[in-house]
């Protein structure tokens, strides 16, 4: 078995573009959820979203395009900043040994709609061939295939909320096997008004104001707010790393995949947690802190709660960045990563606020405020209301 | 925890295809040379110029599978049914009782204690029989569901997605058919879903097998499938890759291809526990290549590098040199570039020893089964090697001298076939190759 680390980060969110911004924004706390200004949102019941904003892809792409759908955007902006932060030279790299895997739970929305609605209007012959292509859900790492010239394994996944998650096990067991020494992971969640009518229509969206959207493990908590983001991590194996002496932000130590038929149960996070841990050679004591999936979904939460205490017991340090970013449901694993380096970098603790926890919550250490914490070992969750459970192991190196 | 070297049995097959709802049907017509190509009228193409495709009619399911299903998605009937006929041939059943978590102790696999005391007398789980002794359930272990997809309910979708007419009947995401098979079956394990366009069905099976080999997973139910819908007409019509011609792969005056719809699904676990419990091996997976051709959105590299390197990846994962391959189970979309650039790719990998490859193309009588297509050939690569027969291409008349393997065209080939590789690729670049062995073959 190789020893997988994390070379570089690359997010894109409502809190900050590139890892730095992003981790300056989970130290300060301030949320990206904000009114929706991207459409007439008056006639839902949810007006909320953390979408990211000040984004422009030109600045992110080697060349000229004529059309990018905004999830195919997202993705070029999340790669590019992971390329540059990981000091790799492309031109110069073995990429037929690299691996590409990317992630996304509903893909180029956009571009469908868009498609579909002169087809529909207008008659089939009407139908814009360029836009077609580029309404897939694997649209997105596909052209960072060509753009780069990345010809290595290549896998898209579109396993709903677990996407990323499910992506970044894979990367993981590809290096850890020794199949590749590199691999980029990456996934993105774009917001319209698509992906938001079809949320509401789930009743997973929270109606309340801004600043009890989201608040997660929270009896209040109606439902969670829709996130847009992206993001990619550069996992080589350790060698590989050293060899080329790439800064090192963490080492993923072990993953775990569960699931739980009729929706997610606590069964699921569990056995996802209790794999994570046992393939870390570690033991749930070892582990200071659990960054939880919770978003503000009553049932999700109520899993998740229930199951960090059965594999912790009492007292744990739990906490969720999702207030501040939203849920990003394909791309929220990627993220968790993402806030997980950055709070082993900081060695900061992110609060969340709760007026009244919910009973299967109370026995868990979740802090009001933020605060500094020497931390080593941080177990992320990835979870999707319908039952998928991903979680992984990652450590200070 | 990783064993790359992992050996991974199929174990069960179910396929539901415009030739046929089940595997013997299904093998049948391939056999026969029959031709699945008919005009479409489950869906709405109106105004499309091209109307004949693969349709699937008639999907065999009792009452208590369909009650679970959304009726207007089609692509859910074919999911399921696909997904029975595996699970039964493999020997999975589904049946109430207590997983018996002392033997899962005992071989050290993971387990749930709430799942267990949850599902205490009542829970509707599937068990693996074992084939020898009859009835005795021997554990219940991990089943993982990976499906693949490259437009998943798009068939449910009437006017733009929802925005200007209400969105009751189908689901956004992709992840719908997994999530209900592991409903249906009680399942405990993850299921993914994938979207790879036309190699989406190929790649499900190659990351179950990973899964496998991995230790994440002790069974996986894996395949693609995909049901012709408006949208997806719309676009694969503008895209100017179909024929108003039949499908003529590897013919000289190609015109390019049908779409159809399908499913074609498998059931993998590992060598061992298929011996174990006395299981048939249908044949081995033994070799794995995905890429992508890093070239272009919608034409495949003219060298066909992409496919040549994903077949040479599965030869070195599965141990075996180019000259102990039997048989290639072709892409052969039946368009100009494809067929002759996968034909360049099966020389550059296999040699002079190609011209001793018979090769075929199933999808001149199914159609291209789109997300489906590379579960569905994989299924027909190890119906060849469990046969000794390799299907006919069909409407191949006019011989095109670059595309110049030996291809059956006259009724099936007899043939002993040990060793397929099969081929997928799809629009963005992917590749997909998927190697097969028969069962009992020594590991290399």
């Amino acid at each position: 078995m190789k020893r997988v680390v994390i070379t570089a980060a690359g997010p894109v969110t409502a809190i900050g573009i590139g890892q730095e911004c992003f981790t300056e924004g989970i130290l300060e706390g301030g949320s990206g959820i904000m009114e929706i200004a991207a459409f007439e949102h008056e006639k839902y019941d949810a007006h909320l979203a953390a979408t990211v904003e000040d984004f422009d892809v030109k600045e992110f792409l080697p060349t000229p395009k004529n059309y990018l759908d905004r999830n195919t955007e997202l993705s070029f902006g999340a790669f590019s900043l992971a390329i540059k932060a990981s000091g790799i030279d492309l031109a110069k790299a073995d990429k037929a040994n690299i691996a590409l895997i990317w992630s996304t739970a509903f893909g180029g929305t956009d571009t469908m709609n868009l498609f579909y609605s002169d087809v529909q209007k207008k008659g089939p012959r009407f139908g814009k061939p360029i836009l077609f292509p580029h309404t897939y859900s694997n649209t997105a790492i596909s052209m960072l295939s060509i753009e780069y010239k990345l010809n290595g394994p290549h896998m898209n996944f579109v396993s709903g909320w677990t996407a990323s998650g499910h992506a970044l096990v894979y990367g993981y067991d590809l290096i850890a096997s020794g199949r590749v020494p590199v691999a980029f992971v990456g996934g993105a969640e774009s917001f319209n008004e698509t992906i938001f009518r079809f949320c509401c229509s789930r009743n997973i969206l929270s109606s309340s104001s801004k600043e009890n959207a989201c608040v997660p493990f929270d009896s209040t908590a109606g439902g969670t707010v829709m996130g847009e983001g992206a993001g990619m991590l550069v996992l080589e194996d350790l060698d590989s790393a050293l060899k080329r002496g790439a800064h090192i932000l963490g080492e993923i130590s072990g993953a775990g995949l569960a699931g739980s038929p009729g929706g997610l149960k606590s069964m699921a996070v569990e056995e996802a947690m209790t794999t994570a841990i046992d393939n870390s050679k570690l033991n749930p004591c070892d582990v200071e802190f659990v960054l939880a999936s919770a978003n503000g979904m009553p049932d999700m939460d109520n899993a998740e709660a229930v199951a960090i205490g059965n594999v912790f017991g009492d007292n744990k340090l739990t906490t969720t960045v999702k207030p501040l970013i939203g849920e990003t449901f394909g791309t929220g694993g990627i993220l968790q990563l993402h806030a997980a380096l950055s709070i082993l970098e900081k060695q900061f603790v992110p609060g969340v606020k709760t007026t009244s926890r919910i009973p299967e919550a109370e026995k868990l250490h979740i802090p009001a405020e933020g605060y500094s914490k020497n931390i080593k070992t941080v177990l992320l969750n990835n979870l999707d209301p319908n039952g998928n459970a991903v979680s992984l192991v990652v450590r200070r190196f | 925890m990783s064993e790359t070297s992992k050996r991974i049995a199929v174990t069960g097959m179910g396929v539901v295809s415009p030739l046929g709802n089940d595997i013997q049907t299904f093998w049948n017509a391939l056999c026969a040379g029959k031709d699945g190509m008919k005009p479409i009228t489950h869906s709405n193409l109106s105004g499309f110029p091209i109307q004949m495709g693969g349709e699937i009619h008639e999907i065999p399911l009792p009452q208590e599978l369909l009650a679970k299903i959304c009726p207007e998605d089609r692509s859910q009937l074919m999911v399921v049914s696909a997904v029975k006929q595996a699970v039964e041939q493999a020997g999975l059943e589904c049946r109430t009782g207590v997983p018996p978590v002392a033997e899962r102790q005992a071989r050290g696999l993971s387990y749930s204690k709430e799942c267990t005391l949850k599902n205490a007398g009542q829970a509707s789980c599937l068990f693996e029989k074992n084939k020898k002794t009859g009835e005795t359930p021997v554990l219940h272990s991990k089943i993982a569901v990976v499906l693949s997809t490259n437009f998943a309910s798009a068939g449910t979708l009437d006017g733009d997605l929802g925005l200007t007419t209400p969105w009751t009947k189908g689901d956004l995401g992709f992840q719908t058919a997994a999530d209900l098979v592991a409903d249906i079956w009680n399942l405990s394990g993850p299921r993914s879903t994938l979207s790879l366009s036309c190699s989406s069905g190929a790649a499900a099976i190659g990351y179950g097998a990973d899964l496998i080999r991995s230790g994440r997973a002790d069974y996986v139910i894996a395949g693609g499938y995909d049901a012709i819908s408006r949208f997806a007409w719309a676009g694969l019509s503008l895209l100017r890759t179909m024929t108003e011609d039949k499908l003529r792969p590897f013919d000289k005056n190609r015109a390019g291809t049908l779409f159809s719809e399908g499913a074609g699904i498998v059931v993998l676990e590992s060598y061992e526990s298929a011996k174990l419990r006395n299981s048939q091996i249908l044949a081995e997976l033994c070799g794995f290549g995905f890429n992508n051709n890093a070239y272009h959105m919608t034409a495949p590299s003219k060298d066909g590098q992409g496919i040549t390197e994903t077949m040479a990846m599965a030869l070195k994962e599965a141990g075996i040199s180019p000259e102990m391959v039997d048989h290639v189970n072709t892409h052969g979309t039946g368009t100009q570039l494809n067929d002759s650039t996968e034909t360049a790719a099966i020389k550059q990998v296999l040699g002079k020893h190609a011209y001793d490859v018979p090769i075929t193309s199933i999808k001149s009588m199914t159609g291209h089964l789109m997300g489906a297509a590379g579960s569905v050939e994989a299924i027909a690569s190890i119906m060849t090697i469990l046969n000794g027969k390799i299907p006919p291409t069909i409407n191949l008349t006019t011989p095109d001298p670059e595309c110049d393997l030996p291809i059956p065209t006259n009724g099936a080939l007899e043939a002993k076939v040990k060793t397929v590789i099969t081929n997928s690729s799809g629009i963005g670049g992917n590749n997909v190759s998927l190697a097969f062995r028969s069962a009992g073959e020594p590991n290399p």
